[in-house]
């Protein structure tokens, strides 16, 4: 046996020397910066995902892994802008610290993931109950719904929370 | 299989019992009848234990007192791009959605139905089916809908530059104020909370407003309208297209015009307090380094900057 023996780490170094220009130049189309960051994180999620070998068409992955990231990286953007204008409209001594921010927009792009896909009410719902600890009597007021539907967004809420918990 | 069905029904169980113990009805009873539900099987406390991991993304905003309503606001961001991405990267050899069917098609074809968009400090340059070229100022976007009647450009906000080749459909730029149509010009549209403003570089332009009021402008000129008016057309003052260069060309302009174009370049909350922003400032700044803008703003007018953080600039009367 050599010392040294990573067939799979061999595979993606050849993937990388003969793709990675392609793909930053492919990515640089779209994003303004951040091109090379976004393909070469697209290397390491190959690395460390052993089954793909042989691939037979390595840009058609290539595109496909890049492409999460960018909607990820998208999101990210998304989320922090409509994050700042929200809080621009609070008063303004609740201007947070850079530690406290940035801490804030990591847990809101997990918050997005949790509840990605719930309609919006049931979203609104959960928020108000996980995080202003408000009763459904007080949810029902403060979004004009009845108790029942509090009680029918909680549910779906809860259902979709414990089923990724599973995961 | 019977695993599945196990735990589906493990996951409704623990949801009937999470709803009412939210509820803010619940009693001693139903908390102490829950825990004892919880110790009676290693699977339902293995289970309550892995929600009390997910739920812990609500950590940080409860200890930093984050209402929920701000929370739901931010969720509601509106995620544009994806679809544009969707298009842009089909072509590739990837299915992906309607990719299959677009793989074939010419670029004309491929861009119908997609948005052009720029982030925060990103210029970018569109060459458009017909052969005209757009580009985008930061933080701007656009929708495509050619077809063979009309070139109709859709702005959804922003700023931008476009040279519009020659050809036998009319192009138009629909804004919410109004729209825009040429045959074959060289111009500049910005709109910005349906305030819109159209400079015509080369050729001639015909701008009207939602209200129907129509008017004709010529090289050299300059108009800003809304849904409902036409200010007067001025001549160009030069500077209009300096951001082109990633330039900000201002002759005795009010601050709150500097401010606005430099928003679109600087991620963050910039606060404009009211008193100054009518302060006159002339001069030539970079807009990729918008702090040095500011630093050079602040020694000149009578205005103090000051930053909370780095995403949070406060700008004041002395």
């Amino acid at each position: 046996m050599s010392g040294r023996e990573n067939p799979h780490g061999d595979y993606v170094g050849s993937l990388f020397r003969s793709h990675y220009p392609w793909l930053c130049a492919r990515l640089r189309r779209h994003l303004g910066s951040g091109a090379e960051d976004i393909a070469a994180d697209t290397f390491v999620q190959l690395l460390s995902s052993p089954g793909v070998v042989p691939i037979r068409q390595p840009r058609a992955l290539l595109t496909t892994i890049a492409q999460r990231l960018m909607y990820q990286l998208w999101r990210r953007r998304d989320l922090e802008r409509a994050y700042l204008d929200a809080l621009q409209c609070e008063e303004e001594h609740l201007a947070p610290s850079p530690e406290a921010l940035a801490q804030m927009l990591e847990a809101l792009q997990a918050i997005d993931a949790l509840l990605d896909g719930l309609p919006t009410k049931v979203k609104a719902t959960f928020l108000l109950s996980q995080l202003n600890g408000l009763t459904y009597p007080q949810i029902a007021e403060e979004l004009g719904i009845s108790q029942r539907s509090v009680s029918d967004y909680m549910a779906k809420a809860f259902h979709r929370c414990l089923t990724l918990a599973l995961d | 299989m019977h695993d599945a069905d196990e735990q589906q029904r493990l996951i409704e169980q623990a949801t009937q019992w999470l709803v009412l113990l939210r509820s803010g009805r619940a009693s001693a009873r139903d908390h102490q009848a829950f825990q004892a539900w919880r110790g009676e099987d290693p699977r339902h406390e293995q289970l309550c234990r892995r929600l009390e991991t997910t739920l812990g993304v609500f950590q940080v905003p409860l200890a930093q007192g984050v209402d929920g309503k701000l929370v739901q606001r931010a969720l509601q961001a509106p995620s544009g791009r994806r679809r544009f991405l969707q298009r842009a990267l089909v072509g590739a050899g990837v299915t992906l959605g309607v990719g299959l069917s677009l793989r074939h098609t010419s670029l004309a074809e491929l861009a119908l139905g997609a948005d052009l968009a720029t982030g925060t400090g990103e210029r970018q340059d569109f060459r458009l089916p017909d052969g005209s070229q757009l580009l985008l100022n930061a933080e701007s976007q656009a929708d495509l809908r050619f077809d063979g009647q009309e070139r109709l450009l859709r702005w959804r906000g922003g700023e931008g530059r476009l040279e519009v080749v020659d050809d036998a459909r009319p192009f138009v730029v629909r804004t919410e104020a109004g729209s825009i149509s040429a045959r074959s010009a060289r111009l500049l549209v910005r709109e910005r909370g349906g305030q819109c403003r159209v400079c015509a570089l080369a050729g001639v332009l015909e701008v009207s407003s939602l209200g129907g009021d129509r008017l004709q402008l010529r090289k050299g000129q300059a108009v800003s309208f809304d849904r409902l008016s036409f200010a007067a057309v001025e001549p160009l003052s030069g500077g209009e297209g300096a951001w082109v260069d990633g330039l900000l060309e201002v002759r005795d302009s009010p601050l709150a015009e500097v401010i606005d174009a430099l928003r679109p370049y600087r991620r963050g909350v910039m606060r404009l307090e009211p008193a100054v922003a009518q302060l006159r400032v002339s001069g030539l700044f970079r807009l990729d380094q918008s702090d040095l803008v500011l630093e050079a703003l602040a020694r000149t007018l009578p205005i103090r900057v000051s930053r909370r953080s780095e995403y949070w600039v406060s700008i004041s009367a002395v």
